[in-house]
């Protein structure tokens, strides 16, 4: 894993299910990342990406508990920091302007979301 | 002469007087009578009658007359058979005379006439445009006559007069049933919207059920254009120019959408706008018909809601199941440890999932229910029966559907703790759970307190070795996911643990 794109890089997730806020942790800890977060609200995660100026991609689940997680998505866009959706099958349809960025369906198989994350990332 | 001038005039009054009243009235059995009586007049004989073809087109009924007794006009049924001179008349579509039916073997006179002393008949055809045969015209005289040629012409002008008057009251009540029917249907149906309007988009008529759809009234709307029925965003775009230019060209065009009420709410209609054309072809409005779909619209928003929660939960579920997986098997000795561990929490979720399926729509889980699912499942209530566990707190207090299956995995911890390492392990230990609501904070907070005690537990021995799934649930799953507070403390003698959450009331929504 050491040769893991986003080794050393630093994620931000923003998932509000504890379960799979642990494991996307767990993921990133494995491909040698830091995570930023994990943070379960929208507000939670603006602040952290203010508070993280050196921040190099998002791992975003769309619906926290009711609340679209899009403010996030547009203020990472503004800083042209990569990320990915983490979606539901049918929150797909709910993506509007995101209807073609990069996302992982729910239930996804471990490391999916890093890697895909990292595909984007080693990309550039 | 004379008397063949002043026999002519005559007629030529009698068929006078009867075109004024065949073109006045309107009713089929006066016409038919008056011209019965009239004829019988022209005909200087007492007798006369209408026979009408019955739908059977098998028999003849006396449907008018002049001049005969009591059951005869309106009742008498004659068989149309082969040697009545009336049947022969009908079906050769002449005009057969009897000038004395003793002296005229081949056709039977029906008794009735018989017996009213009929001697001498003419049978008139009356045929309607076209040629199809209505039924007959009659003139009967009980003394054997001559019938001259003038008199037959007579006739034939009489019945061929009275076959054009028939058709046209038939005609004209056929219509009357049929707009009858039309205005009927049409105002009957108060579950449909129905309207016209003309080709500028103005409403000409406004029936019963455009006034049950929209709250507009025939006075308010007609005259009127039927744009104001569209919603502000629709007229914006022109959608109702674009409906009229669509039926235009394609002769009809579908309206499904929101429209306005009189009210200002909307009204989903589900329908259509077809162009009504003259006999040239040419458009002279449109027919706009629609259903009101509004509850069946919402209940097709709502579901689509339900579909896309439904989805969200289940994938987060999922999520979570193999988290538990996960856990299990860090935690777990050997394959046998691992199906107990996994198979007991995984039953603790299944049984709020059985306690959420058996809600209503925005029914909650109380707390209590919660409890009191958890310590069922375990066999704790053997321990609350011998008094080892004690619940004090309100019934009902609910909980927001989304904060369940963490809650319910985090008390299933305690429990199974509880019965394995502490307060339930032992038959002196006790185990107290207590809970309030806490109203004076915004949101109001369930307070949990869950405390053990009566045991001792040696210092080296705790945390128990299943105490750290339940420990990061109690201390981090539930401030992550729930925003609780809660606090986790190894006593001397027995755990002790707090949560405050925030909850719902019991039909408040729970935004999720």
């Amino acid at each position: 894993m050491t040769d893991h794109p986003l080794r050393n890089l630093s994620i931000l997730v923003v998932e509000d299910e504890y379960f799979l806020a642990a494991e996307l942790e767990e993921e990133l800890w494995d491909a040698c990342a830091i995570v930023v977060g994990p943070t379960p609200s929208v507000e939670q995660a603006l602040e952290l990406i203010e508070q993280t100026p050196s921040l190099d991609g998002a791992i975003l689940d769309v619906n926290l508990g009711g609340e679209a997680v899009f403010p996030v998505a547009d203020r990472l866009a503004a800083k042209c920091i990569p990320f990915v959706f983490v979606t539901g099958y049918r929150e797909r349809d709910a993506l509007g302007l995101y209807a073609d960025a990069p996302r992982v369906e729910k239930p996804f198989l471990r490391n999916a979301a890093a890697d895909a994350l990292g595909e984007i990332i080693g990309q550039k | 002469m004379r008397d063949e001038r002043d026999l002519f005039l005559r007629r030529q009054r009698l068929l006078g007087e009867f075109g004024e009243l065949a073109l006045q009235s309107e009713d089929i059995d006066e016409v038919l009578n008056e011209a019965c009586r009239l004829v019988a007049e022209a005909m200087g004989t007492a007798r006369a009658k209408v026979l009408e073809i019955e739908d059977d087109g098998n028999s003849l009924l006396v449907r008018a007359g002049v001049g005969w007794g009591p059951n005869v006009v309106g009742e008498v049924h004659l068989m149309m058979s082969a040697n009545s001179s009336e049947t022969f008349s009908i079906r050769e579509k002449c005009p057969v005379i009897v000038q004395d039916i003793h002296k005229e073997p081949r056709f039977d006179v029906p008794e009735f006439m018989k017996k009213a002393g009929v001697v001498a008949l003419a049978n008139v055809p009356i045929l309607l445009p076209g040629g199809k045969a209505y039924g007959l015209l009659q003139v009967d005289d009980t003394r054997p006559r001559q019938l001259a040629e003038e008199d037959a012409q007579f006739l034939r002008t009489y019945a061929t007069i009275l076959g054009s008057v028939v058709d046209r009251l038939f005609k004209l009540s056929e219509l009357r049933t049929t707009e009858q029917r039309f205005r009927l249907v049409v105002e009957e149906a108060k579950d449909y919207a129905i309207f016209l309007v003309d080709t500028g988009g103005r409403v000409t008529d406004w029936f019963p059920g455009a006034e049950e759809v929209f709250g507009y009234g025939a006075d308010e709307m007609v005259g009127k254009a039927a744009k104001i029925l569209w919603t502000p965003e629709d007229r914006a775009s022109n959608e109702d120019e674009k409906e009229i230019a669509t039926a235009t060209q394609n002769g009809v065009a579908s309206d499904v959408r929101w429209h306005m009420r009189k009210d200002g709410s909307r009204v989903f209609i589900e329908g259509s706008m077809r162009a009504l054309r003259n006999r040239a072809g040419a458009i002279v409005g449109f027919l706009k018909i629609g259903q009101d779909a509004t509850e069946r619209q919402s209940w097709r928003d709502r579901q689509q809601i339900l579909v896309a929660e439904l989805q969200h939960r289940t994938s987060n579920l999922m999520g979570v199941v193999r988290r538990i997986a996960d856990q299990a098997l860090r935690s777990s000795q050997d394959l046998n440890d691992f199906g107990r561990q996994f198979g007991e929490r995984i039953s603790s979720l299944s049984r709020v999932q059985a306690l959420l399926a058996r809600l209503e729509e925005d029914d909650r889980i109380s707390f209590d229910e919660l409890i009191g699912s958890e310590l069922a499942a375990l066999g704790g209530q053997n321990h609350q029966l011998n008094g080892q566990v004690r619940l004090h707190g309100p019934k009902g207090i609910a909980l927001r559907s989304s904060t369940v299956h963490i809650l319910a995995l985090a008390i299933h911890e305690l429990f199974t703790n509880a019965l394995k390492y502490g307060a339930l392990r032992q038959p002196e230990g006790n185990l107290t759970i207590s809970w309030r609501l806490e109203s004076d904070v915004v949101p109001r907070r369930l307070h949990v307190d869950w405390r053990e005690s009566g045991i001792i537990v040696p210092a080296q021995d705790a945390p128990p070795q299943g105490g750290g799934a339940g420990r990061e649930l109690i201390e981090r799953a539930l401030p992550y996911q729930l925003g609780a507070e809660t606090t986790y403390t190894v006593e001397t003698d027995g755990i002790r643990c707090t949560i405050a959450i925030p909850v719902s009331g019991k039909k408040e929504e729970d935004g999720q």
